[in-house]
């Protein structure tokens, strides 16, 4: 069995380094067994008091969830193998850098199909009572509930990180950058106005709920002047305080957004780093065709999101952004 | 129910599988979680279920796990003797179980207890013992760690007929 592990760990040639984050370092490889290029994800160590808690739980949690979901839009764990207490996971290599919805998280693979990627904190849905941590999401996408520290939250969180996610596309750059919690939640209410018990009843008992000045908001076609009507109908659903009218995944796909003019660019043709327009071109046949198959069948097919230029397609399938994801 | 199993009756059924685990086992094999020589009759006489209720018990009210954990700690244990072709006996019980109390709680509870509180609540076992432990775990399941939705429910129903099947009370509770 040790030298099974052995095996495991010499499978994968490193060939370059391709990125550091706070909790990981990400290599190109080759796979020995069958040639093909992967991203291994190399988990950090960490301080002293997290390496005598042994093996990175934030990674098991991944690497649980990753064997769970299979879905176009998901990234593929392909495997993972530990040396001493490191952990590696090794990953469909990706062109983009490498439950957390965030932009960094969204990778585009080389035909321009999106990825989701790090699941270190996201879990998989059971009983809607379930009594939850609150401490998830990055705080820029986080939505006020998790803010005011809700312990029982369903989908809807995922559902306010989209549209945060939809705003920076939009913005080019992030939406509500809060530096702490508070200024989060003034940042939110600042931009979309402060919440009343009338329009998210409940509220005021949520545990670390405090009550803030009124701010009256922008409207949000001031913000997003650029935005036409259908885009700015499916951002003010999916910015609802109360989480329990707040668009889901299944409303947002059905706005009229995702199926007015302009229709969204083919993946292949969408512009890519490292690759310049005149390599895209090449492709555009093949995209083309895609597109058109897509026309046929528009009631059925995967629904699309662009802005007016577009540069980030995703290619949903009928599951992706749904309760299981 | 399915969802949240009354935590006493899943803990004696789960320990009562286990018993049948070790009972049941073909050959005394070498283990490679077994490093310190321990005494024969200690090697050789099997547990009796209520020791090893006793032991998972103590660690599943020290650490407040939940009664899910303690029917992920079974599928993890079986799926650990299956890919490692390794049996339980009287002599790795207790690292094999306290392993995969371990790591379901690790994977699958949201209240984290980290390693070196087991050693707290066990005394007799140093964290870096717990981690190479653990580490060797997951190698062995080759990083196996998912349970899908069917085979917890597969093991749920499995223990309730195990229930029955020996007199032990695993009470209906209503649907809330």
């Amino acid at each position: 069995m040790a030298q099974d592990v052995k095996v495991r760990a010499k499978r994968y040639e490193k060939l370059d380094f391709l990125g550091e984050g706070q909790f990981a370092t990400v290599y190109k490889a080759r796979d020995r067994t069958n040639d093909t290029i992967v991203a291994i994800k190399k988990i950090k160590v960490g301080h002293r008091t997290e390496a005598k808690d042994g093996i990175n739980r934030t990674a098991l949690r991944e690497i649980k969830l990753l064997q769970e979901l299979h879905h176009p839009n998901i990234i593929g764990l392909l495997d993972a193998f530990g040396h001493k207490s490191n952990i590696s996971l090794v990953f469909d290599f990706m062109e983009t850098d490498l439950e957390d919805l965030k932009p960094n998280n969204l990778l585009l693979d080389g035909s321009g199909v999106l990825k989701l990627a790090d699941f270190g904190l996201a879990k998989s849905f059971g009983s809607p009572s379930r009594v939850y941590t609150h401490q998830v999401v990055t705080r820029w996408y986080r939505s006020p509930e998790l803010l005011f520290g809700a312990r029982m939250y369903g989908v809807g969180v995922d559902m306010w990180a989209v549209g945060c996610i939809l705003a920076e596309l939009l913005l080019r750059i992030p939406f509500m950058a809060g530096d702490s919690d508070l200024d989060q939640l003034t940042k939110i209410f600042e931009a979309l106005g402060t919440p009343t018990e009338e329009t998210w009843p409940g509220m005021s008992n949520l545990p670390d709920y405090v009550c803030f000045k009124q701010f009256p908001g922008t409207p949000l076609e001031h913000i997003f002047s650029a935005a036409g009507d259908d885009l700015l109908e499916l951002l003010e659903g999916l910015f609802t305080f109360n989480p329990s009218t707040r668009t889901t995944a299944t409303q947002a796909l059905k706005s009229s957004y995702f199926s007015n003019r302009p229709a969204p660019t083919p993946g292949p043709q969408l512009p890519r780093p490292n690759c310049p327009p005149d390599a895209l071109r090449e492709k555009e046949a093949v995209g083309h065709k895609r597109k058109i198959e897509g026309l046929d069948t528009s009631e059925e097919q995967p629904l699309c999101f662009c802005s007016e230029a577009p540069f980030l397609q995703l290619n949903c399938g009928s599951k992706c952004f749904t309760e299981s994801c | 129910t399915v969802s949240q199993p009354n935590l006493k009756s899943t803990i004696k059924c789960v320990t009562l599988a286990i018993y049948y685990h070790i009972k049941n086992r073909l050959v005394f094999v070498f283990n490679p979680l077994q490093r310190e020589p321990v005494p024969d009759d200690y090697l050789h006489v099997d547990p009796e279920h209520k020791l090893i209720y006793r032991f998972v018990r103590t660690l599943f009210s020290a650490a407040q796990l939940t009664a899910e954990c303690a029917i992920v700690t079974l599928v993890y244990l079986e799926r650990l003797l299956t890919y490692a072709e390794l049996d339980i006996s009287p002599a790795n019980w207790k690292l094999i179980v306290l392993g995969a109390i371990l790591l379901a709680s690790k994977v699958w509870d949201d209240q984290a207890v980290w390693n070196v509180d087991y050693c707290q609540i066990l005394k007799d076992i140093t964290v870096e013992d717990m981690n190479e432990m653990e580490r060797h775990f997951l190698e062995l399941l080759q990083f196996n760690i998912n349970v899908p939705a069917s085979v917890y429910a597969k093991y749920y129903f499995d223990l309730r007929q195990l229930a029955d099947d020996n007199n032990l009370s695993f009470p209906l509770e209503p649907l809330n």
